[in-house]
């Protein structure tokens, strides 16, 4: 205890009394000295030999000295706080070299915080319900496809290995009564999703086991955000009737603040889905997402063979199920599904703007390792005076660190203020985007890559230093040193280069992709068509009323003849489904006297329904017999169109008119006539190939679902917009319109993740570019600069300008081209993890590898080309004086 | 020719006989252990005792002094040398006395087993 306080007292002496320290020392040594000498005039030499031979003894007052601080507690803090005052002077005193190099920091680190903060915000921090890492979603189809509720209660009455099971569907509601007709975003959920996630409810109570019964289903939990807005934060809005879809149910709970239910899109409204025990064998019409609490200790593998062993089970208990049904189940982690979207795009860009990090410390230990050889004078001063090379070494890092820790500040300030315009680049349903920040995890990670950078950056300088030749420095009278740190400056040049080649092959590999889906012909003519939604509450699926679908006709059909006579209206559609939309309904196709050979099952089929006037709003063309009339009604002859794809997979060289056809929504036995076929369109995106569609009548459906009018108008249709909306509120105000927007809008909008990745990689391999190209520059015309004496030699003894622009561009192409061979290897390798983000673009597309290679080539041929005339220019008497 | 103890010295242009930091630990302890000594009475007494196989240098005595003074093995005061020169003299602390005693075990039997190791055939 005694030496604990008497060692910091010891400390603090060290550290606050320095002078005193000091002065003692130089008299203990000096004392030491006189001593000496008094000894050795004793043995005889005379005073000034002794004097002379004590202080050769000694070694040097100074050295002594530095040995004995060396030891003393507080050294490293004295030395540290020294080594910065002493790094903040020297990076004062070249500015210019300060702000290149903390502009090249900042880039890096601020490209790496920003992305580092959506990947933590989106992938990393765990999902907020109880024990996440147990929850799953289970898929029993064989591809993402849904469940039906009779396949759900057929799985939960018998799984073992999952503490429980719950399902839901995405549902847009319509809301009515209080305030004005609104669609809100929500969900139809099992009673137990609730608990099974662990969630409580903020205010009220979350459902009743019981309540995804009917007869007590008619419950809603609001989310917080609903409540505050719609409901004005009302504690009594429990126990209250809310009209949705026309019909009344209870308010029995808010959730809390910031619970959204599937992540992505705000969800805002749950009511419980019915699970009628009556309902038997709706097996073919699931509509399902099922999500699961694995048991602890369960493995996903397990969970996962016991659904399949499931799975075969239902379907040998019940006929018309497809033979490989629930056959590859798969059981995935919940927070990996949420994230599985944007998963790969998010790494990419991690990893790209990782090499934009390792380019800008290439340039930083590039610029370090120059002005390291303008300082070689100094440090060789500075050791001759007693500093170790390990004393050099620390105060060079200590150098490097000051200034990658103020550039990662610098690049912390560019980070958020370049969050903002990222956030507008990235898709709207990115989970958890809202949550997206600068916070304290995403500061330490730019605290760690800040450091990593620094030791990064400082270890070319250092390693310089570190067999420090006392002599040459100093003989030379602050020369130019032989270029020691060439070797490593032309490495870092070559790495520079192979970077960004990786990078900017990756970025056009994404532009190609992105130019070929922008050019994709969705088949249909989007322009100067103004679509929107109609979800009339009362004929809303669940309506118990029987005159429901005779209301909903009748109401459409006033739509359409008012919507005729707002002026500019050429032509009018409907479609149940918005083209390029999310939703997608794919029933089994049945042909009839086609039996399905055995073993194999109904392929799904795109189904939709559509009126009369759809194909000539959205000018799809009519390849065959005849498009659909108004007599096509509730009355008329069951009919469908076909598009040309299932033409030609089922009829080829054949009439398909006239054959007659079922899906799953017809109902059992009920077959539909063909009397069309129409041209292909991209239904679902783009991006995805055309797949076999049936079209039928809308108004002789059964059941009519909300129906997405397009409208082609010959004036524009910003103007069109409001008279719209007045028309269709001119007969029911209680009808929300939702989604109205120009059809070419839903088309960009289907690209717009692709498109945001592109345009994100894009930019960070423009700067990865920019910080290369200087790098590259900058190197060449040190080198140009290091060498005047010896091209002014060469100038005198005759050789030419062109001698000597050849001489240093062959220097920067000799770098460029290894550099580039080297960078092409990268790119072979990097962009294969690319290709699930590409579109008809092979990840390693020749032309793509070609045109950057030599456009690379030939702006670092530029960079050194500019350099290389400025020597060309020297004259001989210039160059020789140049020292 | 004494053994040149350059203690910690990163000098690598002069000869070094790079002993253990205890070994000069214990010799400094060991010279002061009869008496209080000022920096060359430390280092001609280690010249003395060692029948002049260790010559301790400036550069690696004062640092030991130092770091040993730190370590409140020894307490340092100023006074006056036999020629009337003021100098700093270090003497033994109770701490510094304990640690010659263990430091001087540890050394006997470390020296007991190296000798033995060695005379091993």
């Amino acid at each position: 205890m005694t030496t604990l306080l008497s060692r910091v007292a010891r400390l603090l002496r060290n550290t606050t009394r320095k002078d005193q320290v000091d002065r003692e020392l130089t008299e203990e040594v000096g004392s030491y000295v006189e001593l000496l000498a008094e000894n050795k005039m004793k043995e005889g030499m005379s005073e000034k030999d002794a004097r002379r031979a004590a202080m050769l003894e000694l070694g040097g007052m100074e050295q002594v000295k530095e040995q004995v601080r060396e030891v003393r507690l507080g050294y490293w803090l004295e030395t540290f706080s020294k080594d910065l005052r002493f790094g903040l002077r020297s990076l004062c005193k070249s500015p210019g070299f300060t702000a290149v190099a903390l502009l090249t920091l900042a880039l890096g680190i601020g490209a790496n915080t920003a992305i580092f903060s959506i990947i933590h915000a989106v992938i990393l921090r765990p999902l907020p319900y109880r024990e996440p890492a147990r929850l799953v979603k289970i898929w029993p189809e064989r591809f993402h496809s849904s469940v039906s509720k009779a396949d759900f209660v057929e799985i939960r009455k018998a799984v073992r290995s999952f503490d429980d099971i719950a399902a839901y569907s995405n549902w847009g509601f319509t809301v009515t009564g209080t305030g004005e007709a609104a669609k809100i975003d929500g969900a139809r959920t099992t009673s137990n999703l609730f608990s099974l996630l662990g969630v409580d409810a903020a205010v009220g109570r979350i459902f009743a086991p019981e309540e995804d019964q009917p007869g007590r289903d008619k419950v809603a939990l609001l989310s917080y955000g609903l409540w505050q807005g719609r409901f004005g934060s009302d504690q009594r809005i429990i126990g209250q009737t809310i009209t949705i879809d026309g019909q009344s149910y209870t308010a029995v709970g808010v959730m809390p603040k910031g619970f959204n239910f599937p992540e992505g899109e705000p969800h805002d409204l749950w009511i419980p889905a019915t699970l009628d025990p009556r309902e038997k064998g709706d097996f073919a019409a699931g509509y399902l997402t099922l999500v699961g609490r694995v048991k602890a200790g369960v493995s996903l593998e397990q969970a996962r063979a016991e659904i399949v062993a499931l799975a075969r089970s239902i379907r040998e208990k019940l006929p018309n199920i497809p033979a490989d049904y629930g056959a590859a189940a798969q059981v995935n982690s919940l927070q990996a599904e949420n994230v599985a979207g944007i998963r790969t795009t998010l790494f990419i860009l991690f990893g790209t703007v990782g090499l934009v990090l390792l380019i800008a410390c290439a340039n930083v230990a590039n610029l370090q390792l120059a002005r390291t050889s303008s300082r070689q004078r100094e440090l060789a001063v500075r050791a001759a005076l007693g500093a170790s090379s390990a004393r050099l070494i620390r105060q060079l890092l200590t150098e490097s660190m000051l200034l990658s820790v103020l550039g990662g500040v610098a690049g912390v300030a560019l980070a958020y203020v370049g969050l903002d315009f990222l956030l507008t680049l990235l898709p709207a349903e990115t989970p958890r985007i809202g949550q997206i920040g600068i916070s304290g995890s995403v500061l330490g990670f730019s605290l760690g890559i800040s450091v990593l950078a620094g030791v990064l950056f400082g270890l070319a300088p250092a390693l310089q230093t570190s067999n420090p030749d006392l002599q040459t420095p100093l003989k030379e009278g602050g020369r130019n040193p032989s270029s020691g740190g060439g070797r490593l400056r032309s490495l870092l040049v070559i790495s520079e280069m192979a970077l960004a080649l990786t990078l900017v092959i990756s970025a056009g590999l994404l532009i190609k992709s992105f130019w070929r889906l922008q050019h994709v012909n969705p088949g249909f003519e989007a322009d100067q068509v103004l679509s929107f939604q109609l979800s009339p509450p009362e004929f809303a699926e669940g309506s118990s009323k029987e005159e429901g679908p005779a209301r909903a006709r009748v109401y459409y059909r006033q739509v359409f003849e008012r919507l005729a006579n707002l002026p500019g209206v050429q032509s009018i559609g409907g479609i149940h489904l918005l083209p390029m939309g999310d939703s997608n309904w794919d029933p089994s196709l049945k042909i009839e006297d086609r039996p399905l050979p055995p073993g194999t099952s109904a392929e799904s089929v795109n189904w939709r329904l559509v009126t009369s006037d759809y194909f000539r709003t959205m000018n799809i063309p009519l390849l065959k017999g005849r498009a659909f009339t108004d007599a096509d009604n509730e009355t008329g002859e069951k009919v469908a169109l076909i598009n040309d794809t299932l033409a030609r997979k089922y009829w080829l060289g054949e009439n398909p008119i006239g054959k007659r056809i079922n899906t799953g929504f017809e109902g059992k036995g009920v077959w539909v006539t063909v009397v069309g076929v129409v041209g292909d369109i991209k239904q679902q995106s783009l991006r995805v190939p055309t797949v076999p569609e049936v079209y039928r009548p809308f108004f002789q459906h059964s059941e009519l679902p909300p129906l997405t009018i397009m409208v082609r108008s010959a004036t524009p249709l910003s103007a069109l917009a409001p008279s719209i909306r007045a028309a269709v509120w001119s007969i029911d105000k209680n009808v929300p319109i939702t989604d109205l927007q120009p059809m070419t809008e839903v088309v960009a909008k289907s690209i717009s993740q692709p498109r945001s990745t592109m345009l994100m990689l894009t930019a960070f391999a423009g700067i990865g570019l920019a910080l290369g190209i200087i790098g590259i520059y900058g190197v060449i015309s040190y080198s140009v600069a290091q060498r005047t004496h010896e091209i002014g030699v060469r100038m005198a003894l005759g050789a030419q300008s062109a001698d000597v622009l050849k001489l240093i561009v062959g220097q920067g192409l000799k770098l460029t081209l290894i550099g580039a061979a080297l960078g092409l290897l990268g790119a072979f390798a990097v962009t294969r993890l690319m290709s699930s983000l590409l579109f008809s673009v092979s990840t390693s597309d020749p032309a793509t590898f070609g045109v950057v290679t030599l456009f690379l080539t030939t702006v670092a041929l530029l960079a050194s080309y500019i350099p290389a005339r400025r020597a060309a220019k020297v004259t001989p008497m210039v160059a020789l004086r140049y020292e | 020719m004494p053994l040149q103890i350059i203690y910690m010295s990163n000098r690598d242009d002069e000869f070094t006989a790079d002993l253990l930091q205890g070994t000069l630990d214990l010799l400094v302890l060991k010279a002061l252990a009869a008496q209080p000594l000022h920096g060359l009475g430390v280092s001609s007494r280690i010249n003395q005792i060692t029948k002049g196989t260790f010559d301790v240098k400036p550069g690696s005595l004062f640092p030991a002094l130092h770091r040993m003074e730190e370590a409140s093995w020894l307490k340092a005061e100023w006074g006056e040398s036999e020629n009337n020169r003021r100098a700093k003299f270090y003497s033994l602390t109770k701490a510094g006395r304990r640690q010659l005693e263990t430091e001087t075990e540890d050394w006997q039997r470390i020296s007991l087993a190296i000798g033995s190791a060695l005379r091993a055939s």
